[in-house]
């Protein structure tokens, strides 16, 4: 199947988290400095957009070559849908750009249980990694758990806060939020277009709906809109709301590398053991359904 | 067993008691599976399995012990598709709408170009739109959070007095204030420095570091915030702000933030003055700061 400009962000996305984590984990065991630390992303940062942009001019010319090649399309391009249906668009648009206006920056950040703006504050302010105590700005005592250590977001924050010079607050509770959700309505326009191919109208309906469930579904704290909107910034939502759903599409889809890159990001992202998350659980779930429905299938041929 | 259906009644309550889309997933479900050929069986039977690992107390647990107990039972909700399956389930639902609608109509053969098709699609989407929305919320934002006034989005009265705290560039102080004010101190900036954090306030906070705070720490707390015990008599009481003004003083704390109520205890301010050598920085509507 032909990769689409979605699968490309998301997948680079999950590439960029893996890099970032490598120099988080070798700032962290070699006791690096923080600077030292985005020195070491930036470096592994700009190495995979050069092989992104090699890759992509080879992958061009091959196409421009093979003269005739008609990948397999089951999407339909956006263009073609913004024609065919612009109120239904514009109206879905309408709501994501709402939401984030309303939530990432018309509102107090809801910081309830949630320390990584203090984290990301401290690193920068301290240039160090987990040495100091976030809540007090003192050297830790006792320190903090290995299993919060090793997650990677709030040393991206404070790569991004140190590259933009943007306010700690706004990198954590506007700008980084914003991107996990529009990551996660990337993640559903691909499960628009697995649900419904070649249907351009369910496909744009579907997105609607999901946005519309977005809105309305943000009752509980357990909703992934709650998660989207209150906690955007946490790993547990671009688990959530990222790549469990897109590492469920790609299992379905049979697209098992991706499902593993999914694996590997949350354990970057949440505190897994040993990499055994729900994403790990999901890749199980379906391979026992496959499994029982191939078993049937043979007695059922038997 | 007592113990595990209560656990499993409280994830699910959480996730049923103000919204009613487990309902409407379980609503879908039936739809679905009844629906027959025309949809994604894959998914709706991941949907399906998933569901009753959750909603079975049993299987929920093992998902529990899965995540090695460290998580709180709602996380388990994660699993389901709860969107994708909705979504799903109401676009499968428009078609099924519209197709009733144009079967019905007939003469919508003849007039299928015209306005009347579109006017059946824009009622179907609307209708699910609104059993969506019946089914959940659109307050829920306005109970947990409030408007931002100030550009930074910290809230408006701890803004006004973090302002006022003279900071050098690249240099730390040393603050100890309500708890209030110490929940935005540190995204404030990290320049600040404290004796206690958020966790102090904080229960579920703690469980992100393996610090603990001294008695000491913990009664200094207890005297910002006004909430130590009131000795009986006065003496009694001029000692325990005298004790804690020099506490302070010791420490090096450059700033002590206390709420205006607190502030116009007249023992507070003697002790702070005599014994710790603070003086009155600035005032805000809400809070008093004194420094050194």
């Amino acid at each position: 199947m032909q990769k689409s400009i979605a699968d490309k962000i998301i997948i680079s996305i999950i590439l960029v988290l893996g890099l970032a984590e490598v120099a988080h984990l070798a700032a962290l065991f070699l006791h690096l400095s923080f600077s030292m630390c985005a020195v070491v992303f930036t470096v592994l940062l700009l190495g995979l957009a050069l092989f992104g942009i090699v890759k992509f001019v080879l992958e061009h010319r091959k196409v421009k070559n093979v003269k005739g090649s008609i990948a397999e399309k089951t999407g339909t391009p956006a263009k073609t849908l913004l024609y065919l249906y612009p109120f239904w668009i514009l109206l879905t648009g309408g709501l994501i750009v709402f939401q984030i206006i309303w939530n990432y920056w018309m509102h107090i950040p809801y910081i309830s249980n949630d320390i990584t703006a203090e984290t990301v504050q401290t690193m920068l302010c301290s240039d160090s990694i987990y040495n100091i105590n976030p809540l007090t700005g003192q050297a830790f005592t006792a320190g903090m758990p290995m299993r919060l250590k090793i997650l990677v977001l709030p040393t991206l924050c404070a790569v991004f806060c140190k590259w933009t010079g943007l306010s700690v607050i706004t990198v954590c509770y506007s700008i980084i939020p914003m991107i996990i959700l529009l990551l996660s309505y990337l993640v559903y326009s691909r499960w628009a277009v697995y649900l419904f191919p070649n249907e351009g109208r369910k496909q744009v309906l579907f997105m609607f709906f999901v946005a519309v469930i977005y809105q309305f579904g943000c009752y509980s704290s357990v909703m992934d809109s709650f998660l989207l909107f209150f906690r955007g910034g946490h790993g547990e939502t671009l688990r959530t709301c990222v790549l469990l759903p897109y590492a469920l599409l790609c299992c379905l889809q049979k697209d098992w590398k991706k499902a593993v890159l999914c694996v590997l990001a949350e354990a970057c992202v949440v505190w897994t053991f040993y990499g055994l998350g729900w994403t790990a659980l999901t890749i199980g779930v379906v391979c026992g359904i496959s499994l029982i429905k191939t078993m049937i299938d043979r007695r059922k041929k038997v | 067993m007592m113990k595990l259906l209560e656990s499993w009644g409280a994830g699910t309550g959480s996730f049923a008691e103000n919204g009613q889309y487990l309902a409407l997933f379980l609503v879908v479900l039936l739809f679905l599976w009844l629906t027959g050929k025309e949809v994604k069986k894959e998914f709706v039977i991941f949907s399906g399995v998933v569901a009753l690992l959750i909603l079975c107390p049993f299987t929920a647990k093992v998902l529990l012990i899965y995540q090695t107990t460290f998580f709180a039972h709602e996380t388990v909700w994660e699993l389901l598709p709860m969107t994708a399956f909705l979504a799903y389930g109401a676009v499968m639902a428009f078609a099924k709408m519209t197709a009733a609608l144009t079967k019905e109509d007939r003469e919508w053969k003849a007039t299928i170009s015209g306005k009347k098709g579109k006017a059946y699609e824009a009622l179907a989407v609307l209708a699910l739109a609104a059993l969506l929305f019946l089914s959940g919320t659109v307050s829920f934002t306005e109970n947990i959070t409030e408007k931002a006034e100030r550009a930074d989005r910290i809230p408006v009265e701890i803004g006004e007095v973090l302002d006022l705290l003279e900071i050098p560039q690249g240099e730390t102080v040393l603050l100890a204030a309500p708890d209030e004010v110490v929940e935005w101190a540190r995204l404030y900036s990290g320049n600040i420095i404290m004796p206690y954090g958020r966790d102090m306030d904080e229960q579920g906070l703690t469980a992100y570091l393996y610090d603990k705070y001294t008695s000491d720490i913990v009664g200094l707390h207890d005297w910002i915030q006004g909430a130590l015990p009131a000795p009986e008599f006065v003496e009694d009481a001029y000692l325990q702000e005298e004790a804690y003004a020099q506490q302070c003083a010791s420490a090096g704390y450059d700033y002590l933030i206390f709420t205006v109520e607190r502030a116009n205890n007249d023992l507070l301010a003697y002790a702070l003055e005599s014994y710790g050598g603070y003086r009155i920085f600035a005032r805000t509507d809400n809070y008093v700061i004194y420094n050194r």
